[in-house]
Order: structure tokens, then C-alpha cells, then sequence
């Protein structure tokens, strides 16, 4: 079993496990980002679902109607009444037979399909370890509280994962990938085993229900701990890490030829009264997702948009965008007063990368090497807010 | 946008603080029991008096009253426990004043690099020996004077001899220490490094030549080595935060109180040993981070 030193167990919280993903209707109309692409549209142009709104294909329109509104870096589009859900002409699966397909055949369809669940783009992901992937990981793990989303996704689509998982071992030329999975979640376990039994070359790995495990350097180093200690060749630059999400959005993109429209998201916190995993076209206000799910506006104090630990304060006029993966509205109970320090270095045992939170904070310096996991903040029975030694973000996410 | 955790743990200052009251209370209970109403009054008097010091402290310095926290209780109760049984009571008043001001003065709660309440205690012992009143046979004396002391082990684990009010009932020590384990307040590493050590030692310089084993479990079970490890050196202000810091502060601990016992101080050892240790680590700290600083600027 893949574990780490340091770490934290947070509350689960997980309402939505287990639940069935309910598809979100279509909406009025979708504001998208555009990602700082040069945007291809024009007001006034038609589009369908599926049609690329960028130069380079990093945002696409999730529903079918007219673009309203180009402004900020977003494209307002306005559904069309009659026919909202016409897909686009250029929705075509992948016409080549995988094991006749090259790099450069994947890398430029899945960058056309603008696949993106975190700070980087699927196809950069590819670009970037292109020569130097020697190991691919499949990261099925979601400790954060609340979140519910790769666990649904795991529990419905492990045969989209598998084949994701082909597909970028076939592009990266890799011999070797492991499909990790937490321990508690036996069944899936049991059942990806199950599936993959006839398949040499990838692994059902097992880890820990640790947080932060969906972090890509901390599953890169629990497993060279574990699997790697005698081959000093390969380092973390040697392992790729994909989340099972993506690896089933790239298998789907293959298979219909839809860019990546809609997101799964996980609709919850305690002033939501009916929370849901939802699928929802991207571009959507989050104001109308809300409202799907119940959301108590009077009892509620701030809506988070991604995990509670490691999220950021979001209004409810943005929009849906690849990179959310939850919207959790919490109640004034889940606010806290800062006290002082009393040093009792839990934030030192919990930190996953080694370091010594309160010395930073009491320096009020930041490291390089902080992953911005939030495992000190949470734990802090002092309540310190450590955002100030965490301001690293893009620093860690491209690692 | 806010980077900030938005959920948090449970534990609070509110309730570590809490935890390692709650982890005393066996201890008081037994004292109250075996010892009788003065010791009960020891207790309340040093109680009282970290109190008293700390709301007048809030007084001077703020100019209003504080309420005194719960690390103000857990330093007067802790003063409290390591007197005997007949101590006067001024000066446990005095003692539990004086252990809150050393906090104060040391940088206050989470900064204090010793446990304050040793410190005063080694104060007041020092400075007023007499009003201490002493038991005159305590196990370890007996056993440093070259005879064996009439206790059982049996005696010595339930509490049934003489010592400090907290300090003789093993029993009522190690469900304390079991309360702060299962509640992950403490941690465990420097206690077992501390008592391990220090029973190797014991065994391996038997005080009673040819009995090492007996030998090792009267120092252990009678010599404040309990108390002191489960207390002191997991206090979370003053205990060391890395596994190797842990490891050492607890075997530094054992070995000093060793000498220390070897040379004649039998009944003080454990304390210095405990006040020498976190005095020596604070300074190493400091010239680590002076070294690494000018490292740095050059």
C-alpha cells in the first residue's frame, strides 16, 4: 500500500458518495474562459455545442446558441430555444487504430479536445513528458472532505479509465502504469482488479486515506518509496500522475469527439440542503447550480469553489470552469478565531513535505518547496492562517 | 481571493489545554486519597496561586482582568503535584505564582522554553528548603542510602508509599498518559525514550549490586521519572517537535538523571535533569539558527 509521512484525515463529509451523477439542464446561458487563448468568435456568431471558441482550442462551447458577449477573457453564449443541444461538425471520434497511432496523432486530438481537471491541460501534460515518462500513474485518490467526484467517477467509468490509461501509455510510449486507488474504497479496488487481471502492464496499486494524496508530487513519492528503491534512474521527472477523471474525459473525448463541455462537480456543504454530483455544462453560473442544489443564501457564509481546504472564496455570479471540481457553501460554523502559536508542531507532523510551518509563518517567508496542500492550516489548533508561506501555487503545480 | 483553509480540526488550544488537565485528574484524585485534605489544599493553594498571578499579571500590563487560561490551570496544578504531601501552603501559593510569572516572563504560553512549573519549583526548593517539609524515607532515599526500601512493586505501582502528591501512583499516571495517547496530545516517543533509557541504565549500573532488576524498577516506579516524562517533557511548549529530538531530549534526560542520582542528587534529579535538558536544546536552537542565518547572508 502506497503511504506517506506527515498528512491529515480530515472528516469526510462525503454526502454525495455513492449517489447517482445528475445531469444539469442546459442552461439559458454559458460564460466561458477562455484560458487567455486568442478567442476565434465573434458576437453575433452561432456556435454548437463542441465548437472551439479559441485559437487554440482551449475553450469550447457547452451548449448551442449565439455568442452574446466577449469581454474579460469570457464568451457569453446565449442558448438557442429551439435547438439547444445541436452538437458540432467538428465532433469526430478519433479515426485511427490506437496501436497505429503516434505521438503526434494523440498529442494534437486530445489538444483539440481541451481536457483540463486541474492547473494544466491535458495535451501540455503530454507535451511536457514526452521523453522523460517512464511510469504512469493513475491517481484515483479524493480525500478532501465533501468531494465526490473521482469516486463517482471511479465507481461508474473504470473501463474509460483503463482505456485513458492506454491511450496516454500508447502516446508516451510508457511500458509500465499503476491505477491507484484508496484502501476504503474495497470494491472499486476489488472490481479495477478484477478488470485489469489480464493486463500485465498496469497495476492496481492500493494507498492510504490520507490527505493530501491527490497531491501529484506526494503520490509520485510515496510510490518511488515503495516501488522504486532500487532503481535509482527513476525520479519524480520519471512519473507521469493523471487523475481517473481525465484519464476517462480522454477515452470519452476519443470515443464521440466532444471537447470537454461538461464538468463533474460535487454540490455540497451545509448550507446546500439537496447536495448532488452534478454534471454541468461549463459555463454556467454558479448562482443556477446553486439554486439546483437548495443552496440557503441566508444561512450560508462563503461558497468555495474546489476543496475546503485548499479552495478559494468564489462568488455566486462566476461560472463553472474545467478546473472546478466543487462548490461547497459552509454556515458561519465553520468560522474560525485566530489565536497565538502555543508550538505544539502538529503542523510540522502533518506537513507532507517535511517542512516547519510555524518557523516559516514565524519568518514570514515562504518555501519552494510548499505544495500549498493546506495540511498546517487545517490542523493548526491555534487557527494561524498559513496562506502567507504557501504563495508558491504555480510554482508546485507545474511539478 | 482568500487562500486560507476553510474547514479545520476539531482540537483547539481550548481543548489541548483541556486534554492535559483531564490527564491529571487520576493523579489528583490519588493524591487526595492517599495524602488527605492538606494535600488537597497544597493543590488548591497552587492553583490559586497561578491564578492570582496570572489575573493580576493581565491587571498591570492590560489594565483589566483576565480570566486565567487553561495553561495557567495545568502549571498550577502541575506545581502543585510535584510537593509533598505537608508542604506549607503559602509557599504552594507562592510556587503556583511564581511558575505562571516564569511562563510570562519566558515568553508566554507556546514560547517558554522550559516547563515553568519545575523551574519554580527548583526555585522555591532552593531558596526556601525548610517549609518543604520533606518525608524523611522516600523509596529512592532508601535505596541510594545502599538498602532496599520495604515497598512492594505492588505498592510503588498502585501509590501506597511516600513522594510527590502526583508523582507516586504509577497507576494513576499511566491512565493519564493513555487519555493524552488515545486524544494524540501527547506524544509518546520522548516518555519511552525517557523511561527506556533510563531503566537500562539502572539495570546496567545497578544502585543495589546484583539486584539490577529490582534496582531499575524502584528508580523507575518511585523516582518522579513518570511524571516528569508524561508532563513535562510532552508539554507542547517546551517539548522538541522532530523524532530525533524527541529520541534525544528523552535519553539526555535519562542519562543526566543517572549522574545526577550517582552523585547525590536523589530527589531533585529528575528535575534539573528535565530544566538542564530544555535550557541546553533552546541554546543549541539558537545557535543553529544564528549559524544558518550569517550561512545565508554570506
Amino acid at each position: 500500500m502506497l503511504n506517506f509521512k506527515g498528512g491529515i484525515k480530515p472528516d469526510a463529509h462525503k454526502y454525495t458518495k455513492n449517489t447517482e451523477v445528475v445531469h444539469f439542464p442546459l442552461p439559458s446561458s454559458v460564460r466561458i474562459f477562455a484560458y487567455g487563448d486568442d478567442i476565434s468568435v465573434n458576437r453575433g456568431d452561432e456556435v454548437k455545442i463542441g465548437d472551439s471558441l479559441t485559437v487554440n482550442h482551449l475553450a469550447h462551447s457547452s451548449v448551442c446558441g449565439k455568442v452574446t458577449d466577449i469581454s474579460n477573457g469570457y464568451v457569453t453564449v446565449t442558448a438557442d430555444e429551439k435547438d439547444r443541444e445541436a452538437v458540432s461538425a467538428s465532433a469526430v471520434p478519433f479515426n485511427k487504430k490506437l496501436s497505429a497511432a503516434s505521438f503526434e496523432d494523440i498529442y494534437s486530438f486530445t489538444a483539440s479536445k481541451g481536457i483540463c481537471f486541474g492547473d494544466t491541460f491535458l495535451h501540455k501534460k503530454l507535451e511536457i513528458n514526452h521523453t522523460r515518462a517512464k511510469i504512469l500513474l493513475v491517481n484515483c485518490a479524493e480525500t478532501a472532505p465533501f468531494l465526490c467526484t473521482a469516486y463517482n467517477t471511479l465507481a461508474s467509468k473504470k473501463k474509460e479509465i483503463v482505456y485513458g490509461t492506454k491511450i496516454i501509455m500508447r502516446a508516451l510510449g510508457i511500458k509500465k502504469a499503476a491505477i491507484t486507488i484508496e484502501k476504503t474504497n474495497r470494491k472499486a479496488l476489488k472490481e479495477m482488479k478484477a478488470l485489469l487481471e489480464s493486463t500485465a502492464n498496469i497495476e492496481v496499486i492500493s494507498q492510504s486515506s490520507k490527505y493530501p494524496f491527490e497531491s501529484p508530487l506526494v503520490l509520485k513519492r510515496a510510490f518511488l518509496n515503495k516501488y522504486v528503491t532500487q532503481n535509482k534512474d527513476i525520479k519524480t521527472d520519471n512519473i507521469m500522475v493523471i487523475s481517473c477523471e481525465e484519464a476517462s474525459a480522454l477515452f470519452e473525448a476519443f470515443k464521440t469527439g466532444l471537447p470537454m463541455v461538461n464538468k463533474l462537480i460535487t454540490v455540497d456543504g451545509d448550507a446546500v440542503n439537496s447536495p448532488h454530483c452534478l454534471s454541468v455544462p461549463i459555463g454556467t453560473s454558479l448562482s443556477e447550480v446553486l439554486e439546483f442544489c437548495e443552496f440557503d443564501e441566508t444561512f450560508s457564509d462563503k461558497i468555495i469553489e474546489g476543496n475546503p481546504i485548499m479552495g478559494k472564496l468564489c462568488s455566486p455570479d462566476s461560472s463553472v470552469s474545467k478546473e472546478t471540481n466543487a462548490i461547497i457553501a459552509l454556515s458561519k460554523r465553520f468560522f474560525y478565531n485566530s489565536t497565538g502559536c502555543i508550538s505544539c508542531g502538529r503542523c510540522r507532523s502533518a506537513c507532507p513535505v517535511r517542512l516547519d510551518p510555524a518557523k516559516l509563518l514565524e519568518e514570514k517567508t515562504f518555501s519552494a518547496k510548499c505544495i500549498n496542500c493546506g495540511c498546517c492550516a487545517y490542523i493548526c489548533p491555534a487557527r494561524l492562517d498559513f496562506s502567507v508561506i504557501s504563495t508558491n501555487r504555480e510554482v508546485t503545480a507545474n511539478e | 481571493m482568500n487562500k486560507s483553509t476553510f474547514i479545520k480540526t476539531a482540537d483547539s488550544v481550548t481543548s489541548i489545554r483541556a486534554d492535559f488537565i483531564i490527564a491529571l485528574l487520576p493523579a489528583i484524585i490519588w493524591g487526595a486519597v492517599r495524602f488527605g485534605m492538606h494535600s488537597v489544599y497544597v493543590m488548591a493553594a497552587a492553583l490559586l496561586g497561578a491564578a492570582l498571578s496570572h489575573i493580576l499579571f493581565g491587571f498591570f500590563t492590560e489594565g483589566k482582568f483576565i480570566l486565567p487560561s487553561l495553561y495557567t490551570v495545568f502549571c498550577g496544578l502541575s506545581f502543585g503535584l510535584m510537593l509533598y504531601q505537608n508542604t506549607s501552603v503559602l509557599l504552594a501559593a507562592a510556587g503556583g505564582a511564581l511558575s505562571v510569572f516564569i511562563v510570562i516572563l519566558l515568553g508566554g504560553e507556546g514560547k517558554c522554553p522550559v516547563f515553568a512549573p519545575i523551574v519554580a519549583r527548583l526555585i522555591i526548593f532552593q531558596l526556601l528548603p525548610y517549609r518543604i517539609n520533606k518525608p524523611e524515607r522516600l523509596p529512592l532515599e532508601i535505596l541510594f542510602s545502599g538498602e532496599l526500601p520495604s515497598d512492594s512493586t505492588f505498592d510503588l505501582v498502585l501509590g501506597m508509599t511516600s513522594g510527590i502528591i502526583g508523582g507516586v501512583s504509577v497507576i494513576a499516571l499511566l491512565v493519564g498518559l493513555l487519555y493524552l495517547l488515545i486524544r494524540k496530545t501527547a506524544d509518546h516517543k520522548t516518555v519511552l525514550s525517557y523511561i527506556a533509557v533510563s531503566v537500562a541504565l539502572s539495570f546496567i549500573f545497578p544502585t543495589f549490586e546484583g539486584r539490577g532488576m529490582e534496582s531499575a524498577i524502584i528508580e523507575l516506579l518511585s523516582g518522579e521519572i513518570l511524571f516528569v516524562s508524561i508532563f513535562a517533557l510532552s508539554d507542547y511548549s517546551s517539548a522538541a517537535k522532530s523524532f530525533i529530538g524527541k529520541i534525544a531530549c528523552g535519553a539526555a534526560c535519562a542519562v543526566l538523571t543517572f549522574v545526577l542520582r550517582k552523585n547525590g542528587f536523589v530527589s531533585e534529579s529528575v528535575f534539573i535533569s528535565v530544566t538542564t535538558v530544555q535550557i541546553v536544546a533552546f541554546c543549541a536552537k539558537l545557535i543553529y539558527s544564528k549559524a544558518k542565518e550569517i550561512k545565508y547572508a554570506n
